[in-house]
């Protein structure tokens, strides 16, 4: 697990490797430190936490700017509202 | 891997299988019956890949980020398979059978949710996600069925655990000799209080047969299935889902919400994923015709379990002392796990055959002719050509922190299933979906232990987080 | 890729649609399904003979 600030107001989190619940967990962790308006950008390579990432955002009003998805590699960028 | 190479990969995986199908059956038709576990094993395995299909994020996600999709797909899939069940039932063709309903129901419920919760995936998720090539998920697996083969034949210094009364009445059931009764805690579990538990179902609950129209589509599905099914999901609806819906249906200070808002709302968290609910149909109905399925070879080969098919081609090694193997003529997971390890402890010098779970019940045949195991390995294929189609597949090794979750995880699984006679399929799935009372009280402890496991990563997360932020 | 996904689903459908045929065809000759027993069912007279017969035929050398 890496979570670094890779710039004023980007984050990157990188939960390769992991398995549920872990990315998502993570992924909501990471947002609750974040300030509103910066952005996180999260890669992980389990697909089932994808759509567990997607209904939190959705439930929280955090906003997903893009999705990416290579060889079971997901890259995702999420603006914390 | 390029497109070309994967849409190879999931074309070979369906042309072995039906190699396999077509050649054994060209060669003795009773292997159709094994054939028939193996193509609904890829049906399942496609549908849990395709629906990301997890029993433990569907109680963990509640609490852990507070999302609902996965308990919406379950009870979507229990409601349909349990419609497609009652038709089966009503006209007598059901494999079914009711397992013992008490507490023990909740205890390993429990167990098994606190396992889930640190494995990554209950029992069937952790299958398709190896047919996914995810080799942390492979290790659950092998750490259920490893855990299994030897939770049921442990004796020695557990036997002092057993309670007097549970070996006295375990001795007095009269079990061959080759089961040593005496000998091993769930031995006397099973045969001195499980076997005493009474079975019930809702239908025969309310003096129902489970095979009349009344019994099975009133009883077990409307009052067994539907109606709990429903209000739990208003339970899910008002926890999780309905604040969500509000703020994007009506933006702060227009109006209160109505009954109309409500009804909206709980449609549309029903509905709000569509992969997990079309998978959850499919599965429903796969599951329901599967029973039939292998009703209709039993009718036509004119047996009751395929142990006697085995005998008739000539396999008669790994049979219980009944004659018979693992045949539950539905879907399954975590009992052929164990028969395949159990076959190799056994051929390896372990005596497997003097306990009850494989010596008096199930049996230990040659993975390779074990009707349950077909299921189980096709599974994997069918989770590994939907992942190599939607370009998900992606060979993951273990880091030592997950391996060490997946053990811990499996080993509890394990432990659970076999104290409730199955896992979140067998015991929960299942049973739930055909009115057996004993399935709510499983998903009761499950949902118990994955609050449980939460809990625990919640804490653990948060203090790595907190390193890592702190670091940044 | 959905070409290659519905191949495979028609693939499989045939095969399960071959294996639910056979299923279903002795449950109508048993009488199980389909309502009034074929008309080759044992019935009157010969019942117990046949019925012996069959038993008969299930029995391990």
């Amino acid at each position: 697990m890496k979570f670094e600030k890779r710039s004023d107001g980007q984050y990157l989190l990188d939960v390769k490797g992991y398995v549920c619940p872990h990315p998502q967990l993570y992924t909501k962790k990471a947002l609750g430190r974040l300030q509103a308006g910066e952005v996180l950008e999260v890669q992980f390579d389990n697909p089932s936490s994808g759509e567990s990432i997607a209904t939190m955002c959705d439930n929280t009003g955090d906003e997903i700017l893009d999705r990416k998805q290579e060889a079971g590699l997901f890259v995702w960028q999420i603006r914390k509202i | 891997m390029s497109e070309a190479k994967r849409k190879f990969w999931a074309f070979a995986i369906v042309a072995v299988l039906v190699l396999v199908s077509a050649g054994t059956y060209l060669y003795h038709e009773y292997y159709l019956y094994l054939s028939v576990y193996l193509w609904f094993g890829v049906v399942y395995g496609m549908c849990l890949q395709y629906g990301r299909f997890c029993f433990s994020s569907a109680f963990r996600d509640l609490f852990a980020v507070g999302v609902p999709r996965m308990a919406v797909g379950i009870m979507i899939a229990i409601a349909l398979f349990g419609l497609v069940g009652a038709f089966v039932s009503a006209t007598g063709l059901s494999t079914f059978h009711s397992a013992p309903t008490s507490l023990h129901a909740v205890i390993a419920g429990f167990i098994f949710g606190v396992g889930m919760c640190f494995a990554g995936g209950c029992a069937s998720g952790s299958m398709y996600k190896t047919g996914e090539g995810n080799m942390n998920a492979a290790i659950v697996i092998l750490s259920i069925s490893i855990t299994q083969a030897i939770f049921v034949d442990v004796g020695g210094w557990t036997n002092s655990l057993v309670p007097e009364a549970w070996k006295a009445s375990a001795a007095a059931k009269g079990l061959p000799a080759s089961i040593t009764v005496s000998d091993g805690w769930v031995d006397q579990y099973l045969a001195g209080y499980i076997w005493d538990q009474p079975v019930l179902s809702f239908a025969s609950m309310l003096g129902w047969t489970d095979h009349s129209v009344a019994g099975a589509f009133v009883g077990n599905f409307l009052l067994g299935v539907v109606l709990p099914g429903a209000l739990l999901l208003v339970v899910v609806y008002l926890f999780w889902s309905r604040r969500a819906f509000m703020r994007k249906r009506l933006p702060a200070g227009t109006r209160a919400a109505g009954w109309r808002d409500e009804l909206a709302g709980y449609g549309a968290m029903i509905v709000a994923s569509k992969r997990t609910a079309i998978a959850g149909l499919a599965l429903g109905i796969a599951a329901g015709l599967h029973m039939y399925a292998i009703q209709g070879l039993r009718v036509k080969y004119g047996v009751k379990n395929a142990g006697t098919l085995l005998e008739r081609l000539g396999f008669d090694f790994g049979l219980s002392v009944n004659g018979t193997v693992f045949d539950p003529g539905y879907w399954y997971v975590t009992t052929q796990e164990a028969q395949w390890v159990g076959w190799v402890m056994h051929k390896l010098g372990w005596n497997q055959m003097d306990n009850i779970f494989f010596g008096f019940n199930n049996g230990i045949p040659n993975p390779l002719i074990n009707p349950a195991d077909w299921m189980s390995i096709s599974l994997f294929g069918g989770a590994a050509i939907m992942a190599l189609l939607h370009n998900e597949f992606k060979f993951k090794k273990p880091t030592l922190e997950t391996a060490v979750w997946a053990i811990i995880g499996g080993a509890l699984m394990g432990i659970g299933s076999r104290l409730g006679l199955g896992c979140n399929v067998g015991a929960f799935f299942v049973r739930v979906s055909q009115g057996d009372p004993s399935g709510w009280l499983f998903g009761l402890g499950m949902v118990g232990g994955a609050y449980i496991g939460v809990k625990f990563f919640n804490w653990w997360t948060e203090r790595r987080m907190a390193r890592e932020f702190a670091a940044s | 890729m959905r070409n290659s996904l519905w191949i495979i689903i028609v693939i499989m459908s045939a095969i399960m649609g071959y294996m639910l045929g056979y299923a279903t065809s002795p449950m109508i000759e048993t009488g199980l399904i389909g309502g009034k027993p074929a008309p080759h069912a044992a019935t009157g007279a010969g019942k117990k003979e046949l019925e012996q017969y069959y038993q008969d035929l299930f029995k391990e050398k």
